[in-house]
């Protein structure tokens, strides 16, 4: 169903986004059209081929495209394109081709005409290495070939006195065959959507009423069986809004969408899964009947100069029925609410506050039975504030608050996932920006979090941790090509186990981050950049349940140290990387010592020929790497990135 | 940078104390006004054996095992845990090609959408994600390569998920955490059931 809703957005999101914008007539097509060519202009095509490689895939891909025919107001383009993937890390190649054609352009006093055709093939072939029970190889392939022919027709005309209207047509033709691991899903359906929509504007208010219609009907074959397919949606929008300027303004909308499709189906089982190759679940005949009323409404209103308020609130509701499938009746609410305030004090100085609520509910009544299992609602509560203060020339004071709350909530007692998540966070940030070529932060957090699951069985897996955090970071730009940039934090985070001292931790980290760089004016640049990550846990002294000590067991160090350099080399770029890490970690039961390290060198450029119809873009470099966590194909591989694009 | 430096006009300098005192009252609202605005439920009192009890995961073996009580307790809080904010799911390539919307790049499945299937899976789950160990490498960031077997009964049928992957782990802050899980090709890969509860169709 959802597939269907989007196409149907789809449809609609092709015309204007706003009625405003829809109902000028700036987007009928009739003023964009390029200047007229004769019919037989001759054929200009493109070619593009690519080539790409990494560390977990070769992929190489070439495109054709050309003008196909400009016609009296119509003007029409054609894409080819095959691409061929090879994985590295699976024994695994798939192949790709896509052939598009399009063809734009206005009739008068009808509107702007759109047809396009589509043809989209995929073949991925994996294979598996042989194991028991068969002993034999497996090859596990996936063909999917999509054939599409679209056509639209959208207009719209001013009627006078301040009404508008606006029509849109549209015709479909769909043809899917898709085979998975042999067995076929195919789908061939034809359909037409229909659109019309009646608007008053004036200088304080607009108001719209919009119904759209689409169909779809023909066959669909699930697990090699053929039926008959059908989907049909009608959706009638109301919208208006009322412009006070700063005194107010509302926007009030509302939507009802009715949907019914029927198709083959699997039968699904209360949580509606399907066992997709199993023999559990047969095919049947679905027949799935929705429908959704929604709306929202906005205010805004500025009642002071310096003070603006905002409000919203929106609802939706669905209901949908099913036929064949044990989900039987399926009812969503989605609920919302949000509130906004902001105050400028003073020039440099403001403070917003927040409140936003949402509620996503669901409740199903299975087919067969006479009662719901319970509503399981997911809710959540944000409030934050946030202060912005200038304390002198080029130095800003911003502190935010927030605090959360996530719930989840379940109505039928059996189910245990009854949890509750409250998150409290406090910001500090000093920003100084004094001069052009000097910037530093200097920031502090204290972030504290309960996880709480309501029910019995779970309540031991409920926990509360603090993070204190202290951050910074300061940019020096001097004249003269150096360039220095300093970034640090260091964390300290303690979980407690509610349920006693057993598992309680304790997390100490810093991260230090020093880069420096420099620009010779020949146009070779050179950077180096040193980085530490520090860590140290412990866990609670369970021996002492009365006093919180902590038994560090060991800290881990990494060091890692890169230095660069690139070289203008004949219209190209000659860049060389180097890096080295060194791991000292005595926190887990056997100390380690790691090195690594990675050497990469590689040349990017791009070059024009043939008097530049012809363009070619190489960014080919190789890495070389070494360490304990470095896989067999990750030691000597090639990142190569081509691309030739010819205009003949 | 440029050559030029930045001439900024003159303004009259006013202290910064004088500044933070026009901001006090605000400040100190702000650090006074939220205590806890927002109340959470009260657990029940623990009561029996508890379904699973998660160990603080110092392996990646024991991230497994958190993972599998977590999915056949269908319990959200332990298997979420376990799980990196940077978690990156990728499925086998039948199912990118079935639920096309749940895709879209690689990447596109992280820890809100396995938040949603763990909340939207409910039945009998038996979980071995390390049935069997093909491979495993590394020694700060681990990768293991195994089979694994997921049957979920509900209904009165039970569907049995097999297939390998890969799993890739991480030390991030006190603990281990999965932060990549990429499956291969099979008859029945367990990311078909993760995307059906996930898309709802």
């Amino acid at each position: 169903m959802e597939e269907l809703l989007a196409q149907q957005d789809s449809l609609l999101a092709a015309q204007p986004d706003s009625l405003n914008t829809m109902f000028t007539g700036a987007e009928t097509g009739t003023t964009a059209l390029p200047p007229a060519k004769p019919w037989y202009a001759p054929l200009i095509p493109t070619l593009d081929g690519r080539i790409e490689s990494n560390v977990t895939r070769v992929v190489s891909s070439v495109g054709l495209e050309a003008p196909v025919g400009d016609f009296i107001n119509m003007s029409g383009r054609a894409r080819y394109s095959r691409t061929d993937t090879a994985y590295r890390q699976f024994d695994r190649d798939a192949e790709a081709t896509n052939f598009n054609l399009d063809f734009n352009g206005a009739i008068p006093s009808w509107g702007d005409l759109d047809i396009s055709v589509l043809r989209n093939t995929s073949l991925d072939e994996n294979r598996l290495p042989a194991r028991p029970p068969s002993n034999e190889p497996e090859l596990l392939v996936l063909e999917y070939e999509l054939r599409e022919v679209h056509a639209s027709l959208v207009g719209n005309r001013d009627l006078g006195r301040g009404l508008r209207a606006h029509w849109g047509v549209r015709g479909d033709l769909e043809d899917t065959e898709r085979s998975d691991k042999g067995i076929v899903n195919d789908r061939a359906l034809a359909g037409g959507a229909a659109d019309v929509a009646w608007g008053s504007g004036g200088p304080w208010h607009d108001f719209s009423v919009r119904y759209g219609y689409d169909r779809r009907s023909g066959e669909r074959t699930l697990r090699n069986e053929l039926a008959d397919a059908l989907t049909e949606r009608d959706t009638i929008w109301a919208r208006g809004s009322v412009d006070f300027g700063r005194h107010f303004t509302l926007n009030l909308d509302g939507q009802r969408t009715t949907f019914v499709e029927e198709r083959l189906d699997f039968t699904r089982n209360v949580n509606g899964v399907v066992d997709t190759l199993g023999v559990l679940n047969p095919v049947g005949d679905e027949r799935e009947s929705t429908y959704r009323n929604s709306w929202n409404a906005d205010l805004n209103t500025r009642p002071l100069p310096r003070l603006a308020l905002s409000a919203g609130a929106q609802q939706s509701l669905s209901e949908s029925s099913y036929t064949l499938s044990r989900e039987g009746l399926v009812e969503l609410r989605n609920e919302g609410l949000d509130a906004d305030g902001v105050l400028r004090y003073a020039m440099a100085g403001s403070l917003r506050v927040r409140y936003v609520f949402l509620d996503r509910a669901n409740d199903r009544r299975a087919r067969g039975s006479e009662g719901f299992r319970g509503e399981e609602s997911r809710q959540s509560r944000r409030a934050d504030a946030q202060f912005r203060h200038r304390l002198a020339r080029g130095i800003d004071l911003h502190l935010d608050l927030q605090q959360t709350l996530d719930q989840t909530i379940n109505e039928d007692p059996d189910n245990k996932n009854d949890r509750d998540r409250l998150v409290t966070r406090t910001d500090l940030r000093l920003l100084a920006d004094p001069w052009e070529w000097f910037d530093v932060e200097a920031a502090g957090a204290y972030s504290q979090e309960q996880e709480i699951n309501i029910d019995a069985e779970r309540v031991s897996n409920n926990q509360d941790s603090d993070l204190f955090e202290v951050r910074g970071s300061f940019i020096l730009d001097p004249e003269g090509g150096w360039r220095f940039v300093q970034n640090y934090r260091m964390q300290i985070r303690i979980i407690d186990r509610v349920a006693g001292p057993e598992g309680d931790k304790f997390n100490k980290q810093g991260q230090w981050d020093n880069r420096v760089e420099y620009r010779f004016s020949n146009g070779i640049f050179t950077d180096g950049q040193y980085i530490v990550d520090y860590r140290r846990n412990g866990d609670r002294d369970t021996s002492r349940p009365d006093e919180e000590v902590y038994i560090y067991r060991g800290a881990r160090r990494d060091h890692r140290v890169v230095f660069g350099v690139r070289v203008p080399v004949a219209g190209a770029e000659l860049e060389v990387r180097t890096e080295r890490g060194f791991l000292r970690d005595e926190s887990g039961l056997f100390p380690r010592n790691e090195d690594r390290g990675k050497f990469s060198a590689g040349l990017k450029g791009n070059w024009q020929f043939w008097r530049n119809r012809a363009s070619l873009q190489v960014n080919a470099t190789r890495i070389l790497q070494f360490g304990p966590r470095v896989r067999d194909e990750q030691r000597d591989y090639w990142v190569m990135n081509t691309s030739l694009r010819v205009a003949f | 940078m440029s050559g030029a430096r930045r001439i900024l006009p003159h303004q009259p300098a006013r202290p910064v104390w004088s500044s933070l005192l026009r901001a006090l009252p605000v400040f100190l609202l702000l650090v006074a006004a939220p205590g806890c605005l927002f109340e959470p439920r009260e657990p029940e009192v623990e009561a029996g054996a508890p379904c699973f009890v998660a160990s603080p995961a110092q392996t990646p073996d024991e991230v497994i095992r958190n993972l599998d009580g977590g999915l056949e307790c269908v319990d959200p809080s332990v298997y979420l845990r376990q799980i990196s904010p940077e978690f990156v799911f990728i499925p086998a390539p039948s199912v990118i090609a079935n639920y096309p919307e749940l895709f879209p790049f690689e990447g596109a499945w992280g820890i809100l959408r396995e938040d949603a299937f763990i909340n939207a899976l409910s039945g009998d789950v038996d979980s071995r994600l390390l049935w069997r160990v093909i491979k495993r490498s590394g020694t700060s960031e681990v990768l293991i390569e195994a089979e694994y077997r997921v049957s979920v009964s509900a209904d009165g049928s039970e569907i049995e998920y097999t297939g390998e992957a890969f799993y890739t782990f991480r030390q991030e802050q006190t603990v281990w955490v999965l932060v990549r899980w990429e499956e291969k090709e099979a008859a029945n890969p367990l990311g078909a059931l993760k995307a059906a509860l996930v898309s709802g169709r």
